[in-house]
């Protein structure tokens, strides 16, 4: 089980835990946080772009800042770079134990073998159950921008059903639409999403921007649903770096090379 | 990720493989794309295609696809020649080599041609190559007007396999404007179905002469419907003739790409060699034998209202 959190904003928290501490729990957790600044025409902004690349920094995913019109390509890539390299991450530890030190590097493996390596990840890539949690700022600067959030998860989720392993996604805003709340879901883990079209019309216009405590809670429903999610028990119980246990204890590559 | 693409590669520049030892001498730019550049290379005297990609794991991925073409059928055998790995400026950068397509795009192509009737065998020979990559398993995806050259007499070559997915795989690169996601229209598994749809948009835009097409994609996708896409192909009088067939590829319901050649060379068969002759995007040396036949056109219809 491969998982992943898409942290959608426009600006700079204001309130509560950094984002970037959040992010590094997520981490821990075995979850990757990739990071999108959407602007309009003009800046994101120092501040709020150096927050960015920490938070993917902390989260070992990766930042873009990006238009709204660039959204959705953008998520897609992000999701399909991040599953490929997280196997290829794993898979080049594997390697590491079998050719010794510098072995994983892709570059030094000679043709024949690197495209038996690539083939594996390739498919793994394709295989692996991989879920998704999308983290919506809805402060009300990003108000003209949801439409093309509304967009980009419509085709994120076209893109997750046509996999042949089993993709989930799950969609949050934040600020909550109640006082207090932080953070609010709109859809648990899900294949289908019928409401797509209503999504975020509720909003708080408040002005804060709780990134951190919001990405926090998150964090806890990714870590801790897989589980009763019909996945094998104790799965999640392995440390963060095997996150690809359904491969066995033998490792991923067994069944395919060496 | 180790990216070269400030590095510039000279004309003259001799690529030498790390591990195959093969040596190319670069002779030009052919074009870049996403996933990395081709250059127009000679081993001795003989013309390749090179392409050195920006990404290690995307670029093994493509010569992979080619791999297992190769092994598959023969016209990819000869397509593709070999991968290596070049060092230049000290960094590590992987291509391959591929045959060289003398040949533009499908609207340059018939833009130079002067006439759109070059549409329906350039279409023939597309679905005919695509239905030949279907048959071994695969579907190409990434159909696009700059993933396709067309030389010669109306003879095509796919160029850009990053796209290529094994049938039932999640479709691997696309291009939204061809996507059938983008347009409502289905999933992205790959199938026949897929291609099908791209090869339909692909035509539109390559007879599209009011850059209608081209609207489009500063529309939201949500907005986007193949209802659009059908009255286009109703609209344009080049793709009216086989509207039939545009109407089955977008809406999905050819169960193969054989059934789609079969309908196309029928149609086309039927239909276009009795149509009027195009001449509406002639080159000025043309339009000189186009007066002339009108005029004996006319000649002809006078005599015969005589007679
Ligand atoms: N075999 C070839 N012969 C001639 N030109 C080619 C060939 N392959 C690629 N090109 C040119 O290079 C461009 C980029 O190549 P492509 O493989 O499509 O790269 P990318 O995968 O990055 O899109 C093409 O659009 C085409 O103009
Ligand atoms: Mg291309």
């Amino acid at each position: 089980m491969m998982k992943q959190i898409i942290l959608i904003t426009d600006g700079c928290s204001n309130v509560g835990v950094s984002p970037v501490i959040a992010a590094a729990h997520a981490k821990a957790e075995g979850i990757t946080v990739n990071v999108i600044g959407v602007i309009d025409q003009g800046e994101l902004g120092l501040l709020g772009a150096e927050e960015i690349g920490e938070i993917a920094g902390a989260g070992g995913g990766m930042s873009r800042i990006v238009k709204q019109t660039e959204l959705t390509q953008t998520i897609q890539m992000m999701t399909r770079k991040t599953v490929t390299q997280t196997i290829q991450q794993a898979v080049n530890k594997e390697l590491q134990h079998i050719l010794g030190d510098g072995g994983g590097d892709l570059e030094r493996l000679p043709p024949d073998k690197r495209a038996q390596i690539v083939h594996v990840i390739d498919e793994l890539s394709e295989t692996t159950k991989l879920q998704v949690a999308l983290l919506v700022d809805t402060s009300a600067s990003m108000k003209p921008k949801l439409a093309a959030v509304r967009e980009a998860i419509r085709d994120l989720l076209l893109s997750l059903k046509s996999r042949a392993g089993s993709s989930r996604l799950a969609v949050f805003h934040y600020p909550g639409s109640i006082p207090g709340e932080e953070v609010e879901m709109d859809s648990g883990w899900t294949t289908e999403l019928a409401h797509i079209p209503k999504m975020f019309y509720k909003i708080n216009m408040k002005g804060t921007t709780p990134t951190g405590p919001a990405l926090l809670r998150v964090t806890q429903y990714v870590a801790g649903r897989g589980r009763d999610d019909g996945e094998r028990a104790g799965e999640n119980a392995a440390p963060p770096a095997s996150t690809l246990a359904p491969y066995g204890k033998d490792g991923m590559l067994s069944d395919y090379v060496v | 990720m180790t990216t070269w693409s400030d590095i510039t590669v000279a004309p003259g520049t001799l690529v030498k493989g790390v591990w195959r030892g093969g040596v190319y001498r670069i002779e030009r730019l052919l074009g870049e794309g996403a996933n990395g550049r081709v250059y127009l290379v000679r081993k001795g005297n003989t013309p390749y295609a090179l392409k050195m990609g920006f990404d290690p794991l995307d670029h093994q991925m493509e010569v992979n696809a080619l791999l297992s073409l190769s092994r598959q059928s023969a016209s990819w055998r000869r397509f593709f020649r070999e991968s290596d790995d070049a060092e230049l400026d000290g960094r590590r950068i992987p291509f391959f080599v591929m045959k060289y397509i003398d040949g533009v795009n499908i609207r340059e192509f018939l833009k130079r041609k002067g006439s759109m009737d070059w549409i329906y065998v350039i279409g023939h020979n597309l679905l005919s190559r695509l239905a030949e990559l279907h048959k071994h398993g695969w579907i190409y995806a990434d159909m696009k007007l700059e993933n396709i050259l067309v030389y010669g007499y109306a003879g095509v070559e796919l160029i850009d396999y990053c796209g290529l997915t094994a049938k039932g795989r999640a479709v691997k690169q696309f291009t939204e404007l061809y996507d059938r996601g983008t347009w409502n229209a289905g999933d992205r598994v790959a199938e026949d179905s897929y291609d099908l749809f791209a090869f339909a948009v692909l035509m539109l835009a390559a007879t599209d002469q009011t850059r209608k097409l081209h609207s489009f994609q500063h529309m939201l996708p949500q907005n986007r419907t193949v209802d659009m896409l059908l009255e286009m192909a109703r609209e344009n009088p080049h793709t009216a003739r086989l509207y039939g067939w545009f109407k089955q590829a977008l809406e999905g319901t050819f169960v193969s790409s054989q059934q789609a050649l079969a309908l196309w060379r029928k149609l086309v068969l039927d239909r276009n060699m009795r149509g009027p002759r195009d001449t509406g995007i002639a080159a000025p040396w043309l339009k000189v034998c186009f007066a002339a036949s009108i005029m004996l056109c006319v000649g002809t219809v006078c005599y015969f209202w005589l007679a």
